[in-house]
C-alpha cells in the first residue's frame, strides 16, 4: 500500500473520532435574545452582584421565556438559567445587551469584555442603556406584537437608520472605548406602559455613562457626529432674533470638519481651541415666517437664520458633553492628529476636553423649497 | 484451443468452401446457395437485405453461364478477396462470398438496420437542430460528415473486443487537431484488452487516465451539433458503433457545463445560462450539506426568524440532521431511479407518489423538516440543470460525501470535502490535458468561452486545451 493510500485509509478511520461534542442541534438550543444586566439593588447580600435577565423567543415567536437571577457575572447568572431550562442556552443568536442606566454609570467594560469574548457572540450585538427596569421591560407585553427583544431590534434598526445615527453595537463600543480620541455611545430606551420609546443617546467617559443627548438634540449630535445623508431637522425659533417662527428642513445632508486652531499646552494648563465647521443643505418643506422663500435673496436671509439656530443648538450640546466629559464626536482624535504622540499622551484628554473652547461654524444651503416651487 | 489456433492459422490462408463451411459451422443464419453454373454463394441471412441479394446475386448469374458469370464478376461492386481472415470479416459485416473455380469475391448485400435519427432523449434543446446520433457507425459519421463537408475531415476505423469486433471510429480535421492526442488516443484504444464493448461511455472508462475517479473524464453526447463543434475546436471524436454516445476528447471538467444551445442564443443570455449551471454545480453538491451543518453546529449562522420557523419544524423529527438529510435525499434518489426505469406512462405516477406523498405527508408526519424537503427538492432539481447526465450523476454522488462530513464536522467538514474534492479535480488529466482546464493552468482567454460565453467577436482562438497547431479561428478579427 502507498503511502498516500494508507493516510487517506488512517484519515477515514480517524473520522468517527472527530467527535461531536460542540453539536448544537438546533431544536435542542434556546437562543438567547436579550441579555440585560442591571444593579441588583441595594442590601448587604447584593454588593458587587448584578441582575441578569435573559429572553428567550419560543418558536411561536410571540412569547419568550424570561430568567432572572442575581450573581457576579452574567457567567454564574446562566448557570442558573442552564439548571431552569429545558433546551441548552447558547448566546449565537443574540440580537442586543441591555445595560441598565445605573449599571452603566458604575462601568460596563467588564460585562461589555466578557461578551466580546464570547466567539459566538457577533459584534453587531446592539448596547443599549434602558432607563427603568430592564427586566420589567422585557417582560411586558407590547401591542406592536411580537416579543420585546424583537420590537427593540426593530426599534433601534428604523430609528438609528432615520436619524443617521451609526447603531450603537459591541464593536462601535468597543472601538470608540479602545481609541483615546473619542468616547463611546449607546442608544437608550425607555419602557413605557403601552410601548418602548428611543430616548436619546448615553455619553460615556471610558466605560462609565456621565451623561445624556435629550432626544431632542439627536439632530444636532448627528451633525456633529459624521456625515448625515438624509435627516431631517425641524426649527423652532424662539425669540426677537428671528423674523421666522417655524421651518423645516427635510431630507438634508451635512457634512462636518473639525480643525484644531489651537493646542492645548501642558504647561499653562489651556485646553485647545476647536472649531467644527458644519455644512447642512436640503429642502424646505415647511415654512412659517416673514421670509418670502420663493426668493433666491431672501431665501439667503433664512438660510442665515437657520444658520444661527443650529449654530447655537450645536454649541449648547458640546457645551453639555464638555460637562460629561465624554468625547462623544470625536474632536480627540482631530487633536491627536496635529500633534506629537508623546505629549498627547502626557494630555488627560478627559479633562481637557472638558475645557477646551470649541465653537461651531454653520453653513446652510437651501436646496429647494418643495414640490410648489 | 487446438480446435481455434488451427482455425486463426486458417484465416491467413486462401479461402475454400471448407474452410467457411468450418467458420460458420452451427450458425442457422448462415446460408449456403448454389448455382448451376457451380458457382457457390455464402452470406448470413439477417445482414442482407432482399433486394440487395435479389439486384447483385439471383438476377445477374441465376441465368448466367460460367463464362458470363465470371464476366459480370470481373467488374464492379464485386471484388476479389485472398485471405480467410477477410472473407470472414466480409460475410459478417453482411456482405455475399461468391465461390466461382478457384476464386472468391465479395459484394456488400449489407441493409442498414436500427431506428432512423431522432432526437436525443437525454439531451435535449428547445431551439437548435433536432437530431441525435444513433446507434448506426456509419449513420453517425455521415451525419457528421454533413455537418462539416471538408476533405481535412480525416477518420481511423478501428476495432474493439476480442469477440465483437466493435468498429470504433475516430475523426479530426487535420491541420486543426493535434497529431500527438490522436496517435495516443488510437494507441491507447488499440491497447484495449477486453472481450466486447457495447457503448461510448463504456469505451472511455477503458481508456481514462484515473479509472477510479467519480468524474467523468471524456465528454460524451448524443448531438451532431455538439460534436462538429469540438471538431472545429480542434478535439478529437469518437463513435463507438451500437452506440449514440460519442465522445470527444481532450476534455476539461466545464465542458460538462456547457450545452451547445449556449451558441444559438443572444451571447448575454447563454452567457446568464453558463452561470446558472455553476450555481447549479454549488448547490446540488452543497446545498443539502449546508443545511446539515447549519443545524448541527451553526446555529448562528441562520436568521432570526427562519430560525424559529426551522427549531418549530425540527422539533417534531426524531432523528438528527444528518440521518434526516441522508434519509430524503435516499428517497429522492429512488424516485428518480424508478422514474428512470419506468416507461413513461408509468412513470408520471412517480411525479405524484414523489411529490404529494413523499413531499406533504413526510412533514406532516413529523418524519422530516420542511426545509430539507426544499433542500432536497432544490438540489435534486439543480442537478437536473447539467446538461451531461452522467456529470450529474457523479455529482449527486459526492452530494452524500458532502452531507456526511456536514453532519459530522458542520462548515469544517463541509469544505474539508470540498477542499478534496478540488485537489482531487486538479489531479486529473485527459489525454495529457488537465482537467482543471482553464481554471488551473489558467488561461483567461479560454475562461471567455467557460464560465460565461463570449460574444462570438471575442471568442477568435480554439481553446487551448486542444493543444492544437492553428490556434485562430477567425483571423481577420485578430
Amino acid at each position: 500500500m502507498t503511502l498516500r493510500k494508507l493516510s487517506l485509509v488512517i484519515l477515514a478511520l480517524a473520522l468517527p473520532l472527530i467527535g461531536c461534542s460542540d453539536q448544537r442541534i438546533i431544536e435542542k438550543l434556546g437562543f438567547i435574545r436579550t441579555t440585560a444586566y442591571e444593579l441588583a439593588g441595594d442590601g448587604e447580600e447584593n454588593q458587587g452582584k448584578i441582575k441578569v435577565t435573559v429572553s428567550i423567543p419560543k418558536t411561536t415567536q410571540k412569547e419568550a421565556v424570561q430568567y432572572s437571577a442575581v450573581a457576579k457575572t452574567a457567567r454564574e447568572a446562566r448557570i442558573v438559567f442552564d439548571r431552569q431550562n429545558d433546551r441548552r442556552l447558547v448566546n449565537g443568536q443574540m440580537r442586543q445587551a441591555l445595560f441598565g442606566a445605573s449599571l452603566a454609570r458604575e462601568g460596563v467594560w467588564t460585562h461589555i469584555d466578557s461578551l466580546m469574548r464570547d466567539p459566538s457572540v457577533g459584534n453587531r450585538v446592539h448596547f443599549l442603556v434602558v432607563e427603568g427596569s430592564a427586566e420589567e421591560l422585557l417582560k411586558r407585553k407590547y401591542p406592536q406584537g411580537g416579543t420585546a427583544g424583537e420590537y427593540i431590534d426593530n426599534l433601534i434598526r428604523v430609528e438609528t437608520g432615520a436619524m443617521n445615527m451609526p447603531d450603537t453595537t459591541l464593536y462601535s463600543f468597543a472601538r470608540d472605548y479602545y481609541d483615546d480620541g473619542i468616547d463611546p455611545i449607546a442608544a437608550i430606551i425607555r419602557g413605557q406602559p403601552e410601548s418602548i420609546i428611543f430616548d436619546g443617546i448615553a455619553l460615556f467617559e471610558r466605560d462609565r455613562m456621565t451623561g445624556k443627548v435629550e432626544p431632542d438634540d439627536l439632530p444636532y449630535f448627528g451633525i456633529l457626529y459624521g456625515k448625515v445623508k438624509s435627516g431631517d431637522l425641524f426649527v423652532d425659533f424662539t425669540g426677537d432674533d428671528y423674523s421666522s417662527d417655524v421651518a423645516s428642513m427635510l431630507y438634508f445632508s451635512s457634512r462636518r470638519k473639525i480643525k484644531v486652531r489651537s493646542l492645548p499646552s501642558l504647561s499653562r494648563g489651556t485646553g485647545p481651541k476647536v472649531t467644527v465647521k458644519v455644512s447642512l443643505s436640503g429642502s424646505l418643506l415647511e415654512y412659517v415666517g416673514t421670509v418670502e422663500v420663493s426668493k433666491r435673496a431672501e431665501q439667503a436671509k433664512l438660510e442665515k437664520e437657520i444658520a444661527k439656530f443650529v449654530k447655537l443648538r450645536c454649541e449648547r450640546l458640546i457645551r453639555r458633553m464638555q460637562d460629561a466629559r465624554a468625547d462623544a464626536i470625536g474632536i480627540g482624535q482631530y487633536v491627536r492628529n496635529s500633534m506629537r504622540y508623546s505629549d498627547w499622551e502626557k494630555l488627560d484628554w478627559a479633562e481637557t476636553f472638558s475645557k477646551a473652547e470649541i465653537d461651531v461654524e454653520v453653513g446652510v444651503r437651501i436646496r429647494n423649497f418643495g414640490k410648489r416651487q | 484451443m487446438g480446435d481455434s489456433a488451427q482455425l486463426d492459422k486458417e484465416l491467413t490462408a486462401k479461402p475454400t468452401i471448407a474452410t467457411i463451411e468450418a467458420q460458420f459451422k452451427d450458425c442457422a443464419d448462415f446460408v449456403k446457395r448454389e448455382f448451376a453454373n457451380g458457382m457457390s454463394v455464402f452470406y448470413m441471412v439477417p445482414l442482407t437485405g432482399n433486394n440487395n441479394l435479389h439486384r447483385d446475386i439471383v438476377q445477374p448469374f441465376a441465368d448466367a453461364s460460367r463464362e458470363e458469370a465470371a464476366g459480370i464478376l470481373g467488374r464492379a461492386p464485386y471484388h476479389r478477396v485472398a485471405e480467410t481472415g477477410d472473407c470472414v470479416d466480409g460475410i459478417l459485416t453482411g456482405s455475399a462470398a461468391i465461390f466461382l473455380e478457384d476464386y472468391v469475391w465479395l459484394v456488400d448485400l449489407s441493409e442498414q438496420l436500427g431506428r432512423s435519427i431522432e432526437q436525443s432523449e437525454t439531451e435535449t434543446v428547445i431551439a437548435g437542430p433536432h437530431d441525435g446520433f444513433v446507434e448506426n457507425l456509419f449513420q453517425n459519421v455521415a451525419v457528421l460528415r454533413m455537418r462539416v463537408r471538408s476533405s481535412k475531415l480525416k477518420t481511423v476505423l478501428l476495432s474493439v473486443g476480442e469477440i465483437s469486433k466493435t468498429q470504433v471510429m475516430i475523426m479530426y480535421i487535420d491541420g486543426v487537431v493535434n497529431r500527438e492526442i490522436v496517435d495516443n488516443l488510437i494507441n491507447r484504444i488499440k491497447s484495449i484488452e477486453i472481450d466486447a464493448v457495447g457503448e461510448g461511455n463504456m469505451l472511455v472508462q477503458l481508456i481514462d487516465e484515473n479509472p477510479n475517479s467519480v468524474f467523468p473524464q471524456f465528454m460524451t453526447t448524443e448531438r451532431p451539433d455538439a460534436a462538429a463543434s469540438k471538431l472545429t475546436g480542434g478535439k478529437i471524436i469518437g463513435i463507438v458503433d451500437g452506440s449514440p454516445s460519442v465522445f470527444s476528447c481532450p476534455t476539461a471538467f466545464f465542458d460538462f457545463f456547457a450545452s451547445p444551445d449556449d451558441y444559438y442564443q443572444r451571447w448575454l443570455l447563454g452567457t446568464a445560462l453558463r452561470l446558472l449551471r455553476i450555481i447549479g454545480f454549488v448547490i446540488t453538491i452543497g446545498f443539502t450539506a449546508f443545511y446539515v451543518s447549519v443545524t448541527t453546529f451553526h446555529y448562528e449562522m441562520i436568521p432570526h426568524t427562519m430560525l424559529l420557523n426551522l427549531t418549530e419544524s425540527r422539533s417534531k423529527v426524531p432523528f438528527p440532521p444528518l440521518y434526516e438529510a441522508l434519509l430524503m435525499e435516499t428517497t429522492i434518489e429512488l424516485l428518480r431511479e424508478a422514474g428512470a426505469r419506468l416507461p413513461t406512462k408509468i412513470g408520471q405516477t412517480i411525479g405524484i407518489v414523489g411529490g404529494i406523498v413523499i413531499g406533504q405527508a413526510a412533514v406532516q408526519a413529523g418524519f422530516t423538516s420542511n426545509i430539507l424537503i426544499i433542500a432536497v427538492a432544490t438540489s435534486a432539481i439543480a442537478s437536473f440543470v447539467i446538461p451531461s447526465y452522467i456529470m450529474s450523476a457523479s455529482l449527486r454522488l459526492i452530494r452524500f460525501g458532502l452531507i456526511i462530513l456536514a453532519g459530522l464536522l458542520g462548515n469544517l467538514g463541509l469544505f474539508l470535502g470540498i477542499t478534496l474534492m478540488i485537489i482531487h479535480l486538479s489531479g486529473i488529466t485527459n489525454l495529457g490535458a488537465s482537467y482543471l482546464t482553464p481554471v488551473a493552468p489558467v488561461n483567461f482567454r479560454d475562461m471567455l468561452d467557460t464560465f460565461v460565453r463570449g460574444p462570438f467577436w471575442a471568442l477568435t482562438r480554439r481553446p487551448t486545451i486542444s493543444r492544437t497547431p492553428n490556434s485562430v479561428r477567425v483571423k481577420k478579427r485578430i
